[in-house]
C-alpha cells in the first residue's frame, strides 16, 4: 500500500473542493480498500465523505417521487419496511448482495461506482486493458465471468445488484462537483469502456453521486429482481435480471428489463421492452423478447451458459409480473 | 446406612463435554498465530514468482536494500545451506535457485519494519526471468517427449495394484473418464510465523501448523543448524485440513530472524495463502468395471493421473491411497490399478482431508451407479450385495480387521429419515432459502427436480506403509491447593479437530481426576505426528492414556506403600484416595505410543500396508433447477463407523465439517489454473459454501470398536470428505439425468449435459504414461 493523505471534511463545498484538485473519494470503502490493497488503485489524496451530514437517508416528497442520498448505507434501504412497500425491488436487489457486514458499511454511491470484478483487472501484475495496457485478458483466457454482449476493447461485466434494479425504476442522479449540480439518467452513469474511455463510468473529474431520485410514476409499477449466484449468498451474479411493467387488465405497460452480470453496463434495450408493451408477459412474449435483449451476443470461450441463463431469467422475471 | 454421594466427574469418555480452547475461540479471545507479536518485530514478505516455469537470468536486490525500513533482502544467494525441504522428497530450495517451477514459488523474502515498507521492497527487488513454456497438462507431463522438470524426471510416484487376474473378463463392462478438480483447503486463519532468534545462535519459531517435529527437521537442515537449536511452539493454528503438512514460511521467517538478529514475524493476507500452500490434487482417472449377470463384482481396472505441481511434497502417499484405496469399500477378485503422480508447472499439491482416497471415491462411486443401471439392478441394492464384511481383502490383499460394518452402514445410511418433500410451486411470500436459487430469487419452484444418491467410501487411519508412526505423552499428576490437577504435554497439534478435548477427557477418566490442563504443544518433548491421517486420537489418545495408566499404577503403588485404601476408579467417579500425601513428589510419565507395524509397498501392491480402515456411507438429496443448472443441498444424512465416540458433539462436528468441504468440492470449489496461473486466489472468486448452501445433516453414529484403538476409537475426521461428494453429484444425476463425469460440477453443465474429455485415450488399468492423444 503506498502512502495518501487523507482528509475527513464536514462540508460538502470542501469534499467538492478537494474532489476538483484531484483527490479520490472515499465512502464505505468496501471496494477502493482492496482495490488500493491490491495495487489496483493508488490514490495520492483520498477524501473521505462519510462526515458530510445531508447526503445520508432517504425520503419521498408527494409528487416527486423518492430521493436517497448517496452515502445512505445499503443496509438502510433494505431494512426500511417503509421503502419495501414503495419500491419492493431494491429490498429484492440487496438482501442478497454482498454480506451483511458489507451492506452495513457501504453505500448507495459507492455501490452504483464500483469498479468491475473481472479477474484479470483486479490482478495488479497483469496489464490489461482497462488499466492502460494493450489488451483484454479474458478474451482468450478464463472468461466464465465475463461479458457476453455490449464488450468493446474490455470484457468485463456491471457487478452492481442495486443499478439494475434502478435503472428498472428509471432513476435518474444528481451529481455535484464545485461547478454546481447536474442530472442525469442513472442508466447515463453507466458506460462500456471503448476507444480513449477506459473507464466505467461517466462522471467527470472532481464529480461526486449526491443522490439517487426514483419518479413517481416508477412507484406504481411491480418490480422484481432475480440473481443467478454459485452459491446461496455473498457472491456476484452469473446473471441479474430487474424487470418492472404496469399492469393494466393483464397487459403491460411500461416495461423495463434491465440484466446484470452479462454487459460492461446494466444491459437494456429499448426494442426488447417496445415488444412487450400491451402483451400478456405469456411465455412467448417473454422469451421473444429475451431473444432481443440478447440479440447479438457473443459469448467467450467459457461464459456461453450467460445467454441461455439470461434468457430463462428474463422469461421467469416478466412471468412473475404478470402472475 | 446412607452413602455420601461424591461429586460425578464431569467431561469423561463418551460425554459431549465442552472443550477447553472453545470458549476463547467463539468469544475472538483466542490467540491465533497471526496475531502474535513482540517487541521491536520486525515484518517478513515473500517475492514469488509470476513465472509458471523459467529461469532466473539475475536478482538485484540493491535498490530494495536501499529502501529506509528495510533490514533484510535474502535470495537463494544468502542461503546459508543448499539443502532442500519436502514432507517425503526433499526437491524444493527455500528460495528458488536459477529456475522456478510453479507461479507462486518463493524467489526473494525481505524484513523491514512495518508490512507496507516490507512490501514496497518485495516490489523493488528487480528478477529477470527467461521465461520457458510451462507444463500444465500432468498427462502431457508423463510423455516421454515432455521437458524434464527435475533431474530425476517427472514421475514424482507410480503406484501398481494387482490383485487376482487382472485380465479377468465379466459379462457386463462399464468404462468412463472421470475428473477431480484442484480443491483449496482453505482454513480461516492464514498461514503465520513468527520467528525470534535465540542467544546460541537458535531460533525460536511459534507457527500455526500440524506438525512442530516434521517443521523442525526441516527447518533446521534448510538453517544449516543442529536440531537442538531450534525450538518450535505451536501457536494458534485457524484451520489446516491439510494445508499447514508441509513448510510455508516457517524457514523464510527463520532465515530473516538469524540474518536481522531481531524477531520475525510473517502473516499469509488470503492471496498469498493460496499461492503459499499445497492444494489437493486435480486428477484423471479412468476407470472399467466388469460384473457377473447377478451383480458381483468381477473387476476394477483403472489408471489414475495425479497432478502434484512443481513439487513433490507428499504426493508419493497421496498417490499411494488413490491406488490402494481405488475399488472402494467391496469385495474385489481381481484389480489392476495403476496410479502415477506428475510433476507439472502447476502450483503443488499435497496434503488435503481425504488424501487420494476423494479423487478415487468421486469416480468408482459413479462407476457402481453406472454399473447398476448397466445391470438393471437398484445402486444401493449392488453396493451392498458387494459391501466388504469383516475378514475380507481389499485389493491390496490386506485383510480387514476389527471390522468392516460396510454393509450395515450402506443399509442404516439408506434407512435414515428422508428430508421433507419439495415445496412444488409457490406463489406468494416463500422462503426463499429453501429453494434452489436461494434468495436470489431465482426460482419459486419452477424447473425444480428431486434428486436422492447414496455413496459409500473408505480410507486408511493412521500413516502407512512401514512408516515408524508414533506419539509421545507425558503426563504428570500433581497436587495444587489440596486438589489434583493432571498436566499433559503433547506435540499434537490442536488444529480445531479437538485433540485437547480428546486429551482432557482420556485423562480424566483415567486418572480420576477433574482438573486437566493441557499443555501448550511444543518440540521439548517427542514428536506426536501430524494433525492428519485421522490419526490423532488412535495415536496421541493412545499416548496419553498409556501415560495416564503408568502414573495410575505409580499412584496405586505409592498408595499401597502408604498402607492407604486402594482403589482403582471407576468409570465417571472421582479417585478415592486422599492424595495430599501420594503427590508429593508429583508423578510423571513420558511415554511413547506406537500403533502395530506395517508393510512396505512392493512392486504390486500385495501387502497389508495399512494399520486399519475407516467406513461412511453418505445419501445426499438435492434438489436441481435443471432449466438454470442451480442446485440446492436439500440434506446430507451419513452413518459412519467411528468405533467409539470419544466426544459424540465434536464428532458430529467434524461430520458436519466435512461434510461442507465434500459439498463444496461437488458443487462450487476449484482453483482455477490457466496456464499454470491461478485466476481465483480470494475468497470473491473461490467460492466456499456459506451457511445458506450447508443442509441439515442427519448423523447416524455407528460403534464398531477397534481393538488396537484406545477405547476403540476409530479416527473420524476424513470419511465425512470422502463419500459425500460422490453421493451429492450422484443425487444431481439422478435428478438431471446427466452424465456430470466431473467435480466440481457447474450449473453449465447441468444445463448443457457437457462431459469431461482430457483428451487423451487411455486403457483403465494401463500405465498412464502410455496414454494417447486423441
Amino acid at each position: 500500500m503506498s502512502l495518501f493523505s487523507y482528509t475527513k471534511p464536514r462540508a460538502l463545498s470542501e469534499a467538492l473542493r478537494l474532489l476538483r484538485g484531484g483527490a479520490t473519494a472515499l465512502a464505505g470503502g468496501t471496494d477502493l480498500v482492496t482495490l488500493v490493497r491490491h495495487g489496483v488503485a493508488r490514490p495520492e489524496r483520498l477524501v473521505d465523505l462519510t462526515g458530510i451530514e445531508g447526503l445520508r437517508g432517504w425520503s419521498r416528497e408527494k409528487g416527486k417521487g423518492i430521493r436517497i442520498g448517496a452515502l445512505t448505507p445499503l443496509a438502510d434501504l433494505e431494512t426500511s419496511a417503509q421503502l419495501a412497500k414503495l419500491l419492493p425491488i431494491v429490498r429484492e436487489s440487496l438482501r442478497d448482495a454482498a454480506t451483511p457486514q458489507i451492506r452495513n458499511v457501504g453505500t448507495v454511491g459507492g455501490n452504483l461506482l464500483q469498479r468491475n470484478r473481472c479477474w484479470y483487472f483486479r490482478d495488479e501484475g497483469v496489464p490489461c486493458w482497462l488499466k492502460g495496457g494493450t489488451r483484454c485478458f479474458a478474451v482468450d483466457g478464463e472468461s466464465r465471468y465475463h461479458a457476453v454482449v455490449g464488450a468493446h476493447e474490455c470484457w468485463m461485466v456491471s457487478p452492481s445488484d442495486l443499478a439494475p434494479a434502478l435503472i428498472a425504476c428509471d432513476a435518474e442522479i444528481e451529481v455535484a462537483s464545485s461547478l454546481g449540480r447536474r442530472r442525469m439518467k442513472l442508466a447515463d452513469l453507466f458506460v462500456a469502456p471503448q476507444g480513449k474511455r477506459r473507464r466505467e463510468h461517466a462522471l467527470r473529474e472532481g464529480e461526486l453521486v449526491a443522490a439517487v431520485r426514483v419518479p413517481e410514476g416508477a412507484l406504481e409499477r411491480r418490480g422484481t429482481y432475480l440473481k443467478a449466484m454459485e452459491r446461496k449468498a455473498w457472491s456476484f451474479a452469473i446473471v441479474s435480471v430487474a424487470a418492472s411493467a404496469r399492469i393494466r387488465e393483464g397487459r403491460a405497460r411500461d416495461v423495463r428489463v434491465v440484466l446484470g452480470g452479462v454487459a460492461p453496463v446494466p444491459w437494456r434495450v429499448a426494442a426488447a421492452e417496445k415488444q412487450l408493451e400491451g402483451t400478456a408477459l405469456d411465455d412467448n412474449a417473454c422469451l421473444a423478447a429475451a431473444d432481443t435483449l440478447l440479440d447479438g451476443a457473443t459469448p467467450l470461450r467459457d461464459n456461453g451458459y450467460k445467454v441461455t441463463l439470461a434468457r430463462e431469467l428474463v422469461r421467469r422475471a416478466l412471468r412473475s409480473l404478470a402472475g | 446406612m446412607t452413602v455420601a454421594a461424591r461429586p460425578r466427574l464431569r467431561g469423561v469418555v463418551g460425554e459431549s463435554a465442552p472443550r477447553s480452547d472453545a470458549p476463547p475461540k467463539t468469544q475472538g479471545a483466542f490467540a491465533y498465530a497471526s496475531d502474535l507479536a513482540r517487541e521491536g518485530m520486525l515484518h517478513g514478505a515473500t517475492l514469488r514468482s509470476p513465472h509458471p516455469r523459467a529461469r532466473i537470468a539475475r536478482i538485484d536486490v540493491e535498490a530494495a536494500r536501499a529502501l529506509p525500513g528495510v533490514a533484510a533482502v535474502l535470495t537463494a544467494a544468502d542461503l546459508p545451506t543448499k539443502v532442500k525441504f519436502g514432507l517425503m522428497k526433499l526437491d524444493q530450495l527455500p528460495l528458488a535457485d536459477g529456475r522456478v517451477r510453479y507461479a507462486g514459488e518463493p524467489v526473494a523474502i525481505v524484513a523491514a519494519e512495518d508490512p507496507e515498507r516490507a512490501r514496497e521492497a518485495v516490489r523493488a527487488v528487480r528478477v529477470e526471468y527467461e521465461v520457458l513454456p510451462a507444463v500444465t497438462d500432468p498427462v502431457a507431463a508423463l510423455h516421454p517427449d515432455a521437458p524434464r522438470l527435475h533431474d530425476d524426471g517427472n514421475v514424482i510416484e507410480d503406484v501398481r495394484v494387482v490383485h487376482g487376474d487382472p485380465d479377468a473378463r465379466a459379462d457386463v463392462v462399464v468404462e468412463d473418464e472421470y475428473e477431480v478438480a484442484m480443491q483449496d483447503q482453505a482454513p480461516l486463519g492464514p498461514e503465520a510465523g513468527l520467528a525470534i532468534p535465540d542467544p546460541d545462535g537458535g531460533v525460536t519459531l511459534h507457527v500455526a501448523t500440524q506438525w512442530l517435529h516434521e517443521d523442525l527437521r526441516q527447518i533446521a537442515a534448510c538453517l544449516g543448524l543442529p536440531e537442538r537449536k531450534v525450538r518450535l511452539v505451536l501457536a494458534g493454528v485457524g484451520g489446516a485440513f491439510g494445508a499447514r503438512e508441509d513448510v510455508t514460511l516457517q524457514i523464510h521467517v527463520c532465515l530473516l530472524a538469524l540474518a536481522t538478529r531481531r524477531p520475525v514475524r510473517i502473516v499469509y493476507g488470503r492471496e498469498e495463502s493460496f499461492h503459499g500452500h499445497v492444494h489437493r490434487h486435480a486428477a484423471r482417472l479412468w476407470y472399467a468395471h466388469g460384473a457377473t449377470r447377478d451383480g458381483d463384482l468381477v473387476f476394477v481396472r483403472a489408471s489414475i493421473v495425479l497432478d502434484g505441481g512443481g513439487y513433490a511434497s507428499s504426493s508419493s502417499a497421496v498417490v499411494a491411497n488413490a491406488a490402494c484405496f481405488g475399488a472402494g469399500p467391496y469385495r474385489v477378485p481381481n484389480a489392476l490399478i495403476h496410479a502415477v503422480g506428475a510433476y507439472t508447472n502447476n502450483p503443488p499439491a499435497g496434503a488435503m482431508r481425504g488424501f487420494g482416497a476423494v479423487q478415487s471415491c468421486f469416480a468408482y462411486e459413479a462407476q457402481m451407479d453406472r454399473l447398476a443401471a448397466a445391470l438393471g439392478m437398484d445402486p444401493v441394492a449392488l453396493r451392498g450385495r458387494n459391501a466388504l464384511r469383516d475378514g475380507d481383502r481389499i485389493v491390496t490383499g490386506q485383510a480387514v480387521e476389527g471390522s468392516a460394518p460396510v454393509a450395515d452402514l450402506i443399509r442404516r445410511c439408506a434407512a435414515l429419515p428422508p428430508p421433507a418433500p419439495p415445496p412444488g410451486l409457490i406463489a406468494g411470500e416463500v422462503d426463499l432459502t429453501a429453494l434452489p436459487g436461494g434468495v436470489g430469487n431465482v426460482t419459486r419452484g419452477e424447473g425444480v427436480r428431486r434428486g436422492t444418491a447414496l455413496a459409500v467410501g473408505f480410507k486408511n487411519a493412521c500413516y502407512s506403509h512401514a512408516f515408524d508412526d508414533f506419539s509421545t505423552a507425558r503426563v504428570r499428576l500433581v497436587r495444587e491447593r489440596g486438589e489434583p490437577v493432571a498436566y499433559v504435554l503433547t506435540a499434537a497439534a490442536e488444529v480445531g479437530q479437538g485433540i485437547v478435548g480428546v486429551c482432557e477427557q482420556i485423562a480424566r477418566t483415567e486418572l480420576g481426576v477433574q482438573r486437566v490442563v493441557v499443555e501448550t504443544p511444543d518440540t521439548s518433548i517427542g514428536s506426536a505426528g501430524s494433525s492428519s491421517a485421522s490419526r490423532q486420537t488412535w495415536m496421541t489418545g493412545g499416548a496419553v492414556l498409556a501415560a495416564c495408566r503408568e502414573v495410575k499404577a505409580e499412584l496405586a503403588r505409592r498408595a499401597e506403600a502408604h498402607d492407604r485404601v486402594r482403589r482403582t476408579p471407576r468409570d465417571g467417579e472421582p479417585v478415592d484416595v486422599d492424595l495430599a500425601p501420594l503427590l508429593d513428589p508429583p508423578i510423571e510419565r513420558t511415554v511413547t505410543h506406537r500403533h502395530r507395524p506395517t508393510e512396505p509397498r512392493d512392486a504390486t501392491t500385495q501387502n497389508a500396508g495399512h494399520v486399519a480402515f475407516l467406513f461412511a456411507a453418505h445419501r445426499a438429496t438435492v434438489d436441481v433447477d435443471v432449466e438454470t443448472g442451480i442446485v440446492k443441498v436439500v440434506q446430507v444424512a451419513t452413518s459412519q463407523d467411528v468405533g467409539k465416540a470419544i466426544n459424540p458433539l465434536a464428532v458430529v462436528g467434524q461430520l458436519e465439517g466435512g461434510i461442507a468441504q465434500g459439498l463444496g468440492l461437488a458443487v462450487m470449489e476449484e482453483v482455477r489454473l490457466q496456464g499454470g496461473l491461478m485466476r481465483n486466489a480470494s475468497f470473491t472468486d473461490y467460492l466456499l459454501p456459506t451457511t445458506l448452501d450447508m443442509p441439515p445433516v442427519v448423523c447416524d453414529l455407528v460403534e464398531h470398536p477397534h481393538p488396537d484403538a484406545p477405547y476403540g476409537a476409530k479416527g473420524v475426521g476424513e470419511p465425512p470428505t470422502i463419500s459425500s461428494t460422490p453421493a451429492i453429484v450422484a443425487a444431481i444425476r439422478a435428478a438431471t439425468g446427466r452424465e456430470l463425469n466431473r467435480v466440481p460440477v457447474r450449473p453449465d453443465d447441468i444445463v448443457f449435459g457437457t462431459a469431461a474429455r482430457s483428451g487423451w485415450r487411455m486403457r483403465p488399468g494401463a500405465d498412464p504414461r502410455t496414454a494417447v492423444r486423441m
